[in-house]
């Protein structure tokens, strides 16, 4: 959009909620964001409060997989019409795949940190994450008190997910493991390291 | 994050902007912003003087002439890669520069303010390079014309001089030229880890004569001199291509090692000569 004086482009100000956290440690029976606070969801909170914001012009929202309609029918309900749209979140397997391909925390020979700034501690972009299935496995909790943690499963679960397939696609040059994460210049050694 | 302290003035006009630069030592002129801010909150740059240049309306366009065309300095890069004049004559400008960035960085920045910065990591001086680009300089006593092959003397250093501002760039139509900007990145808006600009003469398919120049191989933009010679000399694109780190000194950085670096551009030569040999387009790596 234009303002009215220069002719210089001024942009729109959008809100997104990140509301797609399973919030699995509240122990409820549903994501986080529709956990009841005050009689209301706590989603509710923040529409309510960003539609009334004078400096935000849209609202996007991000729920979890299946309550994509349920965000939407709240914000049909408290009336917040700068609600465009409702997408499908999934913000731990996310910065899980960003864990397996691109965040790193690197160290020179002396101990400094080298990735001090967000142009070197690489964060992916929507272009670069892959798109994903979601399933589940059923295993049982091999160890002496039969138990399992429970919090951030797509975190835990995501980046071996993304290592497996690198090696798979390399399988049949011989690679077996590559680093974490796997940035280019690692997979490429990898290669030259079963060629040599 | 925050820069060292700076003085600020807008500059009604090109000729202002001149004048101001002849006043100050350490002083710098500022477009879109997009390279030198950053700079100073790292405090790699340090100006005493900041000219905005950014509201100079009559440099921002992109005319025909007979045999090139002319871009103003201040052009942003989202009007370069909007530009039918260019899409016709020199694609591979218009092309690579819808791929500066980001499209907050491609609405804000300018060819002028890219190409005077001087970072070998950025993808317009070697599109220049290939194409064999003037550059129109303007200082107190008029102007100079500096072919792109003298214009980046170093890291973030140029031939212009301290009371001298970039004010247009000629770019020679190409005719029936094959072409290729082909680089790879860690991520869409990342810089380039490298860059490779192709632009070839084509005769049944093949490669003839060609003239390279690589993207973050080293102090500035370069020519792939060893890669040239022996396409004119009959050799296979990849008998060329193997050939495309010879002679140059590419930095180690968080992004890739100098040996992978190497590596990227031979593989990237090759793709970039075979797209150019095709016709022309852009890609990723």
């Amino acid at each position: 959009v234009r303002n009215g004086s220069g002719g210089s482009e001024v942009g729109a100000t959008w809100a997104l909620i990140a509301a797609a956290g399973s919030g699995e440690r509240l122990g409820i029976d549903r994501p986080k964001a529709f956990a009841a606070l005050g009689g209301r969801p706590l989603l509710a909170e923040s529409l309510d409060r960003l539609d009334r914001c004078e400096f935000v012009d849209a609202i996007v929202v991000a729920a979890p997989p299946g309550w994509e309609e349920p965000a939407i029918l709240l914000a049909e309900e408290l009336a917040a019409s700068k609600v465009v749209a409702c997408v499908t979140g999934g913000t731990t397997r996310t910065a899980s795949v960003a864990a397996a391909l691109f965040e790193e925390g690197a160290y020179d020979s002396e101990g400094n940190l080298m990735t001090t700034t967000m142009a070197t501690y690489l964060v992916p972009s929507a272009a670069e994450v892959p798109s994903y299935e979601t399933d589940r496995t059923e295993t049982a909790a091999d160890n002496p008190l039969g138990v399992k943690g429970v919090g951030e499963t797509g975190t835990i679960a995501a980046a071996p997910a993304v290592i497996n397939a690198v090696v798979d696609a390399l399988s049949h040059l011989g690679v077996t493991d590559v680093g974490l994460p796997a940035t280019p210049e690692r997979v490429w050694k990898a290669i030259e390291e079963v060629r040599s | 994050v925050i820069p060292a302290p700076f003085e600020y003035v807008v500059a009604e006009a090109a000729d202002h902007a001149i004048e101001l630069l002849g006043k100050r030592e350490e002083a710098k002129l500022l477009a879109g912003g997009h390279s030198l801010i950053p700079a100073m909150k790292l405090r790699l740059a340090r100006p005493a003087l900041l000219v905005d240049v950014g509201r100079i309306a009559d440099l921002s366009y992109v005319r025909e002439e007979s045999d090139f065309v002319e871009i103003g300095a201040l052009t942003r890069h989202k009007d370069v890669a909007a530009s039918s004049v260019l899409e016709q004559h020199c694609p591979i400008v218009s092309s690579t520069a819808g791929r500066v960035g980001d499209p907050q960085v491609r609405h804000r920045g300018t060819i002028g303010g890219s190409l005077a910065h001087g970072d070998p990591a950025s993808d317009l001086p070697s599109v220049m390079l290939a194409v064999g680009a003037n550059l129109v300089a303007r200082g107190p006593h008029g102007e100079r014309v500096i072919p792109a092959g003298e214009f980046f003397t170093g890291v973030f250093e140029t031939a212009l001089a301290p009371d001298e501002m970039l004010v247009q760039v000629r770019v020679p139509k190409l005719g029936s030229a094959g072409w290729s900007y082909t680089k790879m990145a860690r991520r869409a808006q990342d810089w380039a880890t490298v860059g490779v600009a192709a632009v070839v003469e084509r005769s049944n398919g093949s490669v003839g004569k060609a003239a390279i120049a690589l993207t973050n191989m080293g102090a500035t933009s370069l020519r792939a001199a060893a890669s040239e010679d022996a396409l004119a000399g009959g050799a296979s694109v990849e008998e060329a291509a193997a050939l495309a780190a010879d002679g140059t000194e590419p930095p180690s950085d968080h992004a890739a090692s100098s040996d992978f670096r190497r590596h990227l551009v031979r593989v990237l030569t090759r793709r970039a000569l075979e797209e150019a040999a095709r016709g022309g387009s852009m890609r990723d790596g």
